[in-house]
């Protein structure tokens, strides 16, 4: 239950996150809880550093903080101006250029 | 605070709650001398019978809590109840304040709404 309420509050606040479903690994789900010293679930990570759980996560988006140490969905407009600049020519196509056979290298 | 509130204001070691209330209690006071302790049993709300004593919500206003991070406050009340949550304790929900915090909002956030689920 915490678990659910904890993905609707990063989803309320547009950060980008994966996650692990602890329930399908036992070995994980116990051993993070030795690794980390922290015994429940769920578990936040930031660029590799525990966060908390879902109180720490509550205080953290009443204080304004979540929005600080997360990092949102990158916008479309942004991913779409990173990918344009990704080589200094760089070619929007369908297929791939290996596909085509024209010599294209 | 909604659920049986098991503690008077001032952290009295008073005889209310279940055997893991008081002991939950006893711990909490020795290891962070609070000057304020709430202890709340939620089995209830997490579809146990009444006295399941296995979620339960703890509000410690300490001074011990000074300077330091959330991380680090919760740390503090996990040690001290880490028999607890290595057994009957499921699920633990923490707040934790220094006294200048609780003096200047002293409202404890609700219990959260139980989804269904072990937190462990």
């Amino acid at each position: 239950g915490f678990s659910r309420h904890l993905v609707e509050i990063l989803s309320r606040h547009g950060v980008a996150f994966s996650s692990f479903d602890v329930f399908s690994d036992e070995e994980v789900r116990q051993g993070l809880k030795s690794f980390s010293n922290w015994p429940t679930y769920p578990q936040l990570y930031v660029k590799g550093e525990l966060v908390g759980g879902l109180d720490i996560v509550k205080e953290l988006e009443a204080s304004g903080e979540l929005d600080t140490i997360c990092p949102k969905v990158q916008k479309l407009e942004d991913r779409l101006k990173s990918l344009i600049n990704k080589a200094p020519v760089m070619l929007f196509m369908k297929g791939s250029k290996q596909v085509t056979g024209m010599g294209l290298t | 605070m909604r659920g049986p509130l098991l503690a008077a204001a001032g952290g009295a070691m008073g005889g209310a709650g279940g055997p893991l209330a008081r002991t939950i209690r006893a711990k909490l006071t020795a290891a962070l001398q609070p000057t304020h302790l709430e202890v709340r049993d939620d089995s209830p709300r997490h579809g146990g019978p009444p006295g399941a004593e296995t979620h339960f919500g703890v509000l410690v206003v300490s001074g011990r809590f000074a300077g330091l991070p959330l991380l680090q406050r919760h740390r503090l009340v996990h040690e001290a109840l880490r028999a607890e949550l290595a057994g009957p304790l499921h699920a633990l929900q923490v707040t934790a304040r220094t006294p200048q915090q609780w003096q200047s909002d002293p409202r404890a956030p609700p219990a959260p709404p139980c989804l269904g689920g072990s937190k462990r």
